[in-house]
């Protein structure tokens, strides 16, 4: 069924996916899939639209074909799922008419046998990327629509279960809640974005670390806390795994930080390259802006930097973890390669500015760094 | 709700993915007058300020103690403050009213006051003010020179298209910030082959960039960044003592430098003190003016999505850039960095100083495509410049640039990059291939090109650093191998430093290391048929674009 979690590893998958496809962007994806699981019309926004308009694009038959072969790929491998009912549901909505009547697909749906279907996580995870996947090689295809009518098709099964809340995750209703319906209240007279400040006197102070196999995340001040997921809507603990990964992988061990003295992510990294064993550390902002630092550089130096959280994805946060390890170990590192989007500041800058403040709120120069999560 | 299918078409515009906020004093989302703006006020007792804009001297922050000491003429203060803003204001659009006298008003007037007298002027008499006011008599234009590789070849090739292309200033950077000691060496190879006498500067950490320019490898400095409100400056561990001994380090070595600030910077790093972002950039443009800079880049910058989000606020970047002027200051007025979608949006943006012209009309126009743009995009790039070659003709206004021709494009380019190879190989650094050259040679952006070897370009890059290698090596390696016309440019560029006439306000080079700056060549505008006119051999070039009808061709 299609519970909060659910919704929050679908909206995950898209922004890892999107992210990688061209033209795409992971936000109005977002939107597009939100728009549709809080049950409200989709709005045409406006990065899709785009596309549309730019690629001009005709659903055909061969596409169709193509991309149920995808569903029913991946269906088969899921256990308590019905290919041919996924299939159906998806050239449903993809053609608005029913199956039968698409010659091409005959044979493929003859050869699936019925079972009873429960769209778990898992599936809707899979078959959104199987989807995104192969759309993306189609010509005309817009991967964001395909994922709008799968959804759409994987919703009535989700309904006819019983289940009444399609709640969204945290991820999902924070894009779609920017979404222009209504006009924003005005905020004139309000003081702060948290009402009350986190009180961190009762958390112990992080210690200066000996082992040199020691790798330190610095994290922000509103980390997992007044922050949940980045900029782009990546849950700051799935950001934090992989990161972590990334540097268990190369044999070294994490430790994780607050940062509370502030919220520069060069000085955040900093400040955790100087308690770290190793002498390198990863400043990691809320928003998902990160930077792999070293003790003895200048502040505003770096190893590597990553400037642009919106264009970050869970494999670079894994890549960032591992070039830290590598750096520690004296290894020869080849920096993770750049990214760049020169629309970014365009349609992230604000919401950037709201969630530094968010951040820079929770900044307590009497608590400069702690260890985190409390215990 | 059903929907309306205009409102699908007009939701899906590009303009609606830019951002907007409604104002919001309380987190400085206000462009001007914020309810929370001092009102102007000034004490002086025995030759010192004891009040400033209403604020006591005990009570000073470390930059009211800076303005106060340093950025306000005390001998015109009085006189000055007396004037109504309302009046300086008209004073300013008046073409009978001199510059001079103008500057001479503005020199002892306050923060508080100067953010007064702007918001009195609607977007046209900033316009007017601008025309006035700025600094040189010829308006110029600065280009970005990076790409998503930090390649050398490609930075060196677009340097020298560039620089053929007309701008006076080329800045880089870089995505590696290791990359900055070859960056900054091609560039400056890449410039003097376009055209002799191009500026060059590399933004990097601070100490880097000093280190690069004292060694000669570039030849000015502008990322010397200055905000409104004490607690940013102490977030970047920072005051304006520092910037202003910073200053004075270039300087020492004959380097032109210019200041960075702008609107926006303190509600980004989320300490504006609900000040208006137009307020916190005059008090920017004090301490820019009291640490001695000639000049600055402003208009929001690399926070300019954050202006363009509220009311006003593409006003309010003007009014900062007239600000800039009304100080004395050289202006490199934005332009520099991608904030909409909308391509009538990001054009009327520029007209607003390519019209009345400004010192730098782009502080950093992308002479790349701007996926390759370091800088995280520029309002126009290499694929806007029939766009704006044309905008200059369409209404006879100079900004800076010039149609060339393909064969003379791809010959600079051919140039600069074989240069650079043989200085590279000369000096022991990485290969550059024969292969990469060519690839180079006839690229658009990074996509075109062939991949580096960036470990080891990153070793190079610290043996450049280590070995202590300076502009006079480079040119050592030009001349020692068979690019003695090249070598003598940079030779020239390095003389500059010595003679120290381009650190005057607002001076760049022309082909012939001849400066032009406010002080040989000041702006005279004085109403119609007075200042800087586009005619001539000036004109002839910006009307010679290569896509016309040939009507013998019909």
């Amino acid at each position: 069924m299609l519970n909060e979690e659910i919704m929050k590893k679908i909206a995950q998958a898209i922004v890892e996916e999107s992210a990688q496809l061209d033209g795409v962007q992971p936000e109005e994806m977002l939107r597009e899939v939100a728009g549709y699981l809080n049950e409200e019309q989709p709005r045409p926004y406006c990065g899709i639209a785009e596309v549309v308009s730019h690629r001009g694009v005709k659903v055909t038959e061969d596409i169709v074909r193509k991309i149920a072969i995808a569903v029913i790929k991946e269906a088969e491998q899921l256990e308590g799922v019905d290919p041919e009912e996924m299939v159906q549901k998806v050239v449903g909505a993809l053609q608005g008419e029913s199956v039968t009547q698409i010659p091409a697909l005959t044979n493929e749906s003859a050869i699936m046998k019925t079972r009873g279907v429960t769209v778990d996580m898992d599936i809707a995870r899979r078959v959104t990327e199987a989807v995104l996947k192969e759309s993306a090689e189609l010509d005309g295809v817009v991967p964001a629509e395909m994922i709008q009518k799968v959804l759409s098709a994987l919703r009535p099964m989700e309904a006819a279960e019983g289940s009444t809340s399609v709640a969204a995750s945290a991820a999902v209703s924070s894009v779609a809640a920017a979404s222009v319906s209504r006009r924003p209240a005005s905020m004139v007279g309000t003081e702060r974005i948290n009402a009350e400040k986190t009180d961190y006197s009762r958390a112990p102070l992080a210690q200066k670390g000996t082992d040199p196999k020691e790798v330190v995340i610095g994290v922000g001040p509103g980390f997992q806390k007044e922050i949940r997921s980045t900029i782009c809507g990546i849950p700051l603990e799935d950001v934090i795994r992989e990161v972590k990964a990334g540097i268990e992988e190369e044999g070294l061990i994490p430790r994780v930080v607050k940062v509370l003295k502030t919220s520069d992510v060069c000085f955040m990294g900093l400040e955790a390259a100087k308690i770290s064993g190793s002498g390198i550390g990863i400043g990691l902002q809320s928003k998902g802006t990160a930077v792999i630092h070293q003790k003895d550089l200048y502040p505003l130096s770096n190893l590597e930097l990553f400037p642009q959280a919106p264009l970050m994805n869970l494999d670079t946060y894994r890549k960032i973890g591992q070039n830290a390890a590598k750096y520690a170990k004296g290894e020869q590192v080849t920096p993770v390669p750049s990214v760049n989007d020169p629309m970014c500041r365009a349609k992230y800058q604000v919401k950037a500015a709201i969630m530094h403040i968010a951040e820079t709120e929770q900044v307590d120069p009497n608590y400069p760094i702690i260890a985190w999560p409390m215990q | 709700m059903k929907r309306s299918k205009r409102f699908e078409v007009l939701d899906a515009r590009p303009v609606n993915l830019d951002g907007y906020i409604g104002e919001w004093p309380e987190m400085g989302f206000i462009a001007m007058n914020s309810p929370y703006d001092p009102k102007p006020s000034i004490k002086i007792v025995g030759g010192k300020v004891t009040e400033l804009d209403g604020k006591k001297r005990e009570d000073f922050d470390f930059i009211d103690t800076f303005i106060a000491d340093y950025a306000i003429n005390l001998q015109r203060a009085t006189v000055s403050m007396s004037i109504p803003s309302l009046e300086i204001a008209r004073k300013i659009v008046d073409i009978n009213v001199s510059r001079k006298e103008i500057l001479k008003i503005c020199s002892g007037i306050t923060p508080a006051k100067m953010a007064e007298v702007i918001s009195h002027l609607n977007i046209v008499e900033l316009m007017m003010g601008m025309q006035k006011m700025r600094a040189r008599l010829k308006p110029s234009n600065q280009a970005h020179i990076t790409n998503l590789k930090d390649d050398p070849v490609q930075l060196a090739a677009d340097a020298a298209e560039g620089a053929l292309r007309g701008f006076a200033e080329e800045e880089t950077t870089m995505g590696i910030a290791r990359y900055a000691p070859l960056s900054a060496m091609a560039i400056l190879i890449g410039s003097q082959v376009g055209r002799p006498g191009v500026l060059t500067q590399c933004s990097s950490e601070e100490a880097t960039e000093l280190d690069l320019g004292i060694r000669g490898l570039t030849t000015y400095a502008e990322t010397v960044s200055v905000y409104g409100t004490e607690k940013v400056f102490v977030d970047g561990d920072d005051t304006p003592y520092s910037k202003a001994f910073l200053n004075s380090a270039y300087a020492s070595r004959g380097l032109k430098v210019r200041f960075t600030s702008g609107a926006g910077s303190e509600v980004l790093m989320g300490y504006s003190e609900k000040k208006s972002m137009l307020y916190l950039e005059c008090r920017c443009l004090y301490v820019t003016k009291g640490a001695g800079a000639q000049g600055t880049q402003n208009g929001a910058i690399s926070c300019i999505a954050v202006p363009a989000s509220v009311p006003s606020g593409i006003r309010e970047v003007l009014g900062e850039n007239l600000v800039a002027t009304l100080l004395g200051l050289e202006c490199a007025s934005g332009n520099d960095q991608s904030f909409s979608n909308s391509a009538a949006r990001r054009t009327a943006r520029t007209l607003i100083e390519l019209m009345p012209g400004t010192d730098f009309i782009f502080s950093g126009y992308a002479a790349e495509p701007n996926y390759d743009n370091m800088f995280a995009g520029s309002n126009f790039d290499a694929e806007d410049f029939d766009d704006y070659n044309v905008l200059q003709r369409d209404l006879m206004v100079d900004g800076g640039l010039r149609p060339v021709l393909e064969e003379d494009v791809i010959a600079v380019r051919r140039k600069a990059a074989k240069a650079i190879q043989s200085v590279f190989s000369y000096l022991g650094l990485t290969a550059i291939t024969d292969e990469q050259v060519e690839a180079v040679v006839y690229a658009h952006g990074s996509k075109d090109t062939l991949d580096r070897d960036v470990p080891a370009d990153l070793l190079a890059a610290e043996d450049v650093l280590k070995r202590g290698i300076t502009g006079i090596d480079v040119c050592r390696a030009l001349a020692e191998t068979g690019h003695e016309d090249v070598a003598e440019r940079i030779l020239n560029m390095l003389k500059q430093r010595v003679i120290g006439d381009y650190m005057q306000t607002s001076a760049i080079l022309d082909k012939d290391f001849r400066v032009l700056s406010a002080i040989n060549t000041p702006n005279t505008y004085a109403g119609p048929g007075t200042g800087y006119r586009l005619d001539g051999e000036r004109w002839e070039e910006i009307k010679d674009i290569p896509h016309r009808i040939d009507p013998k061709n019909l």
